[in-house]
């Protein structure tokens, strides 16, 4: 689904990707690692096709196409999702038809048909269970006066009313509190399908208590150095980065 | 100057503290006694010609001269600030006061040891061993230069620092191609009148690359009566230079208002770097509004090449009026405007003081932050101009301007002009407006503090941004002045 | 038939004091004198400073008509009553009152307000009618203010009755008809609110493509204590059309004065609101609009003069300006000696949305207390980025990002809008400009 290969990023002449290989395939859960400045908000950013970074060589592709070459609504409308670190604020948007607009664009070019209000509300209604989110946080501004727990639960409502075939979750744990964490691991946990796949990008493995990743790479320097199964989560939790780092 | 009387209010205790605090004497009030040499009063070609003369000037400097005085002639005294003040006398004033002296010092033992004791009395580090505090210092009495100190040092690595007579004599050339290119002499009524009478100032070059190795420091004071203080400063910092100047001014206790207008210019070069520091505490007049300095000053600084940066900053503590405007013309793509400010009034002073941030090169960048203080019946005024061409792609000015009140007989006002003409501007202007508020005092008070102190903590801490931009040195003596000129104004 | 004079001047100086007005709308000597301070004054230019960035040359000079045929298409004025349908609308053509196409004020009488045309004014209206003006605080005198007061031709003296709550909102249409020279219209409302009484009132001016006027209005708003008025202002007039307003409100202890302004039309719009505290714990809320395209030039000027302690404004003025339109902001909160607790805010965010578009903001504080809460904050900018991005990686092309948010930007002034029919008209109106406005 998702092939990287050999990717070079920099920012204002400074290299922040250097080298960078991932294969993700459909029904995988991938869990990126690393510490802080290691490179993996900026994965995240360049997948998502945000402006600001120079790709200096390697490709991506996804589904078969140049990643790389689409706009970011493209990228999003061919099913590709990322769950903000820090999801923005936008006074005066009304979260519901921001939604409703967001997922008709999606399916129209899918070929499907919009939905109508109706059928949209009793969809968004269902996946709010899913995330445990109150109701009127639907008829605010997005993500405008919602606290940090909340801002990340209507990421992954976000998430479960566009039904992406690739979503990347950019440190969604941090500054959640241990419910909040449950919740939101409750809704990909449910997402998840052999279809769909899940790039994890985390600093810490707690999250992986409650998604358990199928692979885990660790990223350095722009660089991923080691790859295992879930369980190098728990080795790095137990020895710290620094004892890759050393071997690396 | 006077103001209205306003009807004595029942001050609280607290209230009264901090008026107390305010109303410290003035500790710069003494004249000094020495033999002064003066122009006839009043202003006309003679005056400046013998001004020109005395200073033997090249006749270009002459003529600008009085291209400028005939300019001047024309103008009318500009009123449209916020502040009050009765006509200034400009044909009772001299124009022109030096120290007399029989030949120029050579070394500071020839210097009339009655300007050493004032300069000591100052505080200005003109003795030899602080000079090894690494301070290269220009006095400026009444108009005149009187030493240079570091001079060689300095010109070691070709930096000239000097009295712009001296380098007029000097360095014509430099002269010639930089003055009054940043403040023209047609600019506004007082540096007209500047450009035409100027006797003396200080002079920077810096050479390209050259990064200046200490602080160049100029010490202004106006000593004899009814005179003008008209010194001129012209910095100019070639490519990929910097320095650091700072600018220091007191003046003696006296009934009558003396009027300062100086002009100060700047230039920096493509990559250079000029950081303007003042510490102004000119006589503020007595407390019931007698007397003080007219602070009427023209500064600007032009960010002529690209990646050039001029920061100001400035703690004004003193003199009856302020009318002073530093300013930065952002001229050269990725050019850096600052500008940090502590402006602090009490008893009748009035302020009017803020910057202008012209944006013309492509990603320019300016910041002001400015601190007022009001304290006492004082007036305080922020006034600024953030103005983006419309060439200026991708400009930014964020404009922070906070107003402290103490007492409930002063006023502290923000007037921001901001004026856009490129749809890639980002823009920002804030301003708040606090107190220092009896529960703090109370508070501080309660852990043993005076409440002198407190409010002394309170302003410190509130004025700390501007007053971590100075170098050390000047760092402690503006807390030290802030605590001074607030003496009796917990009120 | 109708006189051409070649500006307004020379219109100006034929004027005695009008015929239409009824003898007691403000005293005669207020009339003289302010026609005569027409005479004396120059008008503005942008050397005066609450002038500086709005130069109105272009209106001076305008070739003036008198005399219109008051002719006006009946089924578009039916449309635009429809905007508000519940309420009792008046409508002034080319400056006049015209009785025939107004609703019948005997109704709005009934709910206790004692309304009449200027014309109709009788001797106590007309005294309390000249204390309203004596009692306002003129922050700016210019020519027009005197335009006004001298002409006092046409306008409505409303006053509720004490304890009134008057739920039918009053909508004054202003229309002209198509003609050769600009009309001038200076209409001139006194609006008083007796103690606890409620009021809402739409000021709509409007009129065709072809229409060609000048428009002066000014109120007088003087509320008692306790009282609420919730005043709208909509300007969607042509390009041929300058507007030069002034308002001015007296808020009592306690009272709310509430004013909205959506201003999209006209070539050059100068609005001004001066709002004078003269009791405690009183409230005033400004909220406006202004969306520029092509050569409009729109100018919003506030003074919210907080002359007594514990009271509370709030302002927040958005503006919009694309093609070569420029856009003005020149608020002043004024904090008096004695107004200790006021509490006051003051904000202006602009968007530009062309290279040729230009915006001047000015927003000041005066403050004389100590005790005070004071803020005002001023942007301009671009679309952010950020969310520009965030709207594009959920699906959403980057052109229609960019409308959601600039629809945004406006609609959430809109929120405020207490009446029910009029915000998805004020949205369309919005959203309609916006489609057209000129780009980059």
């Amino acid at each position: 689904m998702l092939s990287i290969k050999d990717l070079q990023v920099s920012v204002e002449g400074k290299t922040i990707l250097n080298g960078l290989n991932l294969e993700v395939k459909a029904g995988e859960i991938h869990a990126i690692m690393g510490p802080n400045g290691s490179g993996k908000s900026t994965l995240a950013h360049v997948l998502s096709g945000k402006d600001g970074y120079d790709v200096d060589g390697g490709s991506a592709t996804y589904k078969g196409m140049d990643l790389l070459d689409l706009a970011p609504e493209v990228r999003a409308r061919e099913g590709m999702f990322l769950a903000f670190q820090y999801p923005i604020e936008i006074p005066g948007v009304n979260n519901t038809s921001f939604l409703k607009k967001a997922l008709n664009e999606i399916r129209k070019h899918r070929g499907e048909d919009e939905l109508d209000a109706i059928d949209f509300l009793a969809l968004i209604k269902k996946q709010m269970e899913l995330v445990e989110m109150k109701e009127d946080l639907l008829k605010r501004p997005v993500n405008q006066g919602f606290s940090g727990g909340e801002k990340k639960r209507n990421e992954i409502l976000q998430m479960a009313v566009l039904n992406p075939e690739l979503a990347i979750l950019d440190e969604t744990d941090s500054g959640l509190d241990i419910d909040a964490l449950r919740i939101v691991a409750g809704g990909v946990n449910k997402l998840r399908s052999k279809d769909n796949a899940f790039v994890v990008i985390t600093h810490y493995q707690r999250l992986l208590d409650y998604i358990i990743p199928d692979h885990v790479h660790v990223l350095s320097e722009g660089k991923i150095i080691k790859s295992g199964g879930k369980e190098l989560a728990f080795e790095l939790e137990e020895r710290g980065y620094d004892w890759l780092l050393e071997h690396a | 100057m006077k103001a209205e009387k306003e009807n004595p209010k029942q001050l609280t205790e607290e209230q009264e503290n901090l008026q107390k605090i305010a109303d410290k004497e003035y500790k710069y009030g003494f004249v000094t006694d020495i033999e002064m040499e003066e122009f006839p009063q009043g202003l006309n070609d003679d005056i400046i010609r013998m001004i020109s003369a005395k200073k033997d000037e090249p006749d270009f400097m002459t003529e600008w001269r009085l291209k400028a005085l005939h300019h001047w002639r024309k103008q009318k005294e500009p009123r449209w600030t916020k502040l009050k003040y009765p006509d200034v006398p400009f044909d009772d004033l001299y124009y022109y006061a030096a120290p007399k002296k029989k030949d120029a010092p050579k070394s500071l033992d020839e210097v009339d040891p009655e300007l050493l004791a004032t300069f000591e009395k100052l505080g200005v580090p003109l003795e030899e061993r602080e000079l090894l505090a690494g301070v290269a210092v220009d006095a400026v009495i009444d108009s005149v230069s009187v030493a240079t100190t570091f001079k060689d040092k300095l010109s070691e690595l070709g930096i000239i620092f000097c009295p712009i007579s001296e380098a007029i004599h000097d360095h014509p050339d430099l002269i010639k191609k930089y003055l009054g290119t940043v403040v023209p002499y047609t600019d506004n009524f007082y540096a007209t009148l500047n450009s035409a009478v100027f006797s003396d100032g200080s002079f920077v070059y810096i050479p390209p690359g050259v990064r200046c190795p200490m602080e160049l420091s100029s010490y202004f004071r106006i000593n004899a009566s009814k005179t003008g203080q008209f010194e001129r400063t012209l910095i100019i910092a070639d490519k990929g230079s910097y320095v650091s100047y700072l600018e220091g001014c007191t003046a003696p206790m006296r009934d009558e208002n003396q009027l300062h207008a100086a002009v100060v210019e700047l230039v920096a070069l493509e990559g250079a770097e000029i950081k303007y520091s003042t510490v102004q505490n000119w006589y503020a007049g007595s407390k019931e509004g007698l007397g003080g300095i007219y602070n009427f000053v023209t500064k600007r600084g032009l960010c002529a090449g690209k990646d050039s940066k001029i920061s100001w900053t400035q703690v004004e503590t003193g003199s009856a009026i302020t009318w002073k405007y530093p300013s930065c013309i952002l001229k050269g793509e990725n050019s850096v405007g600052e500008f940090y400010s502590v402006a602090l009034t009490n008893n009748y002073q009035q302020a009017d003081t803020g910057t202008k941030m012209i944006h013309l090169g492509k990603n320019s960048r300016s910041l002001i932050v400015s601190k007022g203080i009001s304290a006492g019946k004082s007036s305080n005024a922020y006034r600024g101009l953030v103005k983006v061409s419309k060439n200026a792609e991708n400009s930014r000015n964020f404009s922070q301007c906070d107003s402290l009140l103490i007492g409930d007989q002063c006023g502290a006002h923000t007037y921001p002009y901001m004026e856009i003409e490129n749809p890639s501007a980002h823009i920002e202007h804030e301003a708040t407006t606090s107190k220092v508020s009896e529960d703090q005092i109370f508070y501080l008070n309660q852990r043993g503090i005076s409440s002198e102190d407190a409010v002394g903590m309170i302003v410190s801490g509130y004025a700390k941004e501007v007053f971590q931009q100075l170098p050390m040195e000047f760092a402690v003596e503006a807390q030290a002045l802030m605590s001074v000129s607030l003496e009796g104004s917990v009120g | 038939m109708a006189d051409i004079y070649p500006d307004i001047k020379t219109w100006l100086q034929e004027k005695s004091i009008d015929t239409h007005a009824s003898d007691y709308v403000l005293s005669p000597e207020r009339r003289t004198e302010s026609l005569r301070a027409v005479a004396e004054n120059n008008f503005p230019t942008r050397k005066d400073e609450e002038w500086r960035y709005t130069p109105i040359a272009n209106v001076v000079n305008r070739s003036i008509q008198s005399g219109t045929d008051l002719s006006i298409d009946a089924d578009d004025l039916q449309e635009i009553k429809q905007i508000v349908p519940e309420a009792c609308h008046v409508v002034f053509v080319d400056g006049q009152y015209s009785a025939e196409l107004s609703d019948d004020l005997a109704a709005v009488a009934k709910q206790g307000v004692d309304i009449s045309p200027l014309s109709e004014m009788n001797a106590s209206q007309g005294q309390l009618a000249e204390a309203m003006v004596t009692n306002a605080n003129f922050s700016d005198t210019n020519i027009f203010q005197y335009m006004t007061l001298g002409l006092v031709n046409s306008g409505l003296f409303i006053h509720v009755e004490q304890n009134t709550e008057v739920e039918q909102p009053l909508h004054i249409i202003y229309v002209n008809g198509p003609t050769k020279s600009a009309v001038v219209q200076t209409p001139v409302n006194f609006i008083r609110l007796g103690t606890n009484s409620r009021f809402t009132c739409i000021q709509h001016f409007v009129n065709s493509d072809e229409s060609k006027a000048i428009t002066i209005p000014a109120d007088f708003f003087d509320l008692a204590e306790g009282s609420g008025i919730q005043s709208y202002r909509i300007g969607v007039e042509s390009d041929q059309t300058d507007h030069i307003s002034n308002s001015y409100a007296r808020i009592a202890d306690s009272a709310r004065f509430v004013s909205h302004q959506y201003l999209l039309g006209s070539r050059l719009t100068r609005s001004n609101t001066e709002v004078l505290f003269d009791g405690e714990g009183a409230e005033a809320v400004l909220r406006g609009i202004y969306l520029g395209d092509n050569d409009q030039h729109l100018d919003i000027r506030t003074y919210v003069d907080h002359a007594k302690p514990n009271c509370m404004s709030d302002q927040h003025f958005r503006g919009i300006l694309g093609g070569k339109a420029r856009g003005v902001f020149n608020g002043l909160v004024m904090v008096q000696k004695d107004a200790q607790h006021t509490n006051a805010e003051q904000s202006n965010k602009n968007l530009l949305l062309s290279r040729e578009a230009r915006v001047d903001t000015k927003p000041q504080l005066e403050i004389y207390a100590d005790d005070v809460k004071c803020g005002h904050g001023a942007t301009v900018g671009e679309l952010d980025e950020d969310a520009l991005f965030y709207l594009q990686s959920r699906g959403i092309g980057r052109e229609e990002a960019a409308q959601m948010l600039i629809h945004a930007f406006a609609a959430e002034v809109t929120q405020d809008i207490t009446i029910g029919s009029l915000q998805p008209y004020i949205l369309e109106k919005l959203d309609k400009k916006l489609s057209e406005i000129s780009g980059p």
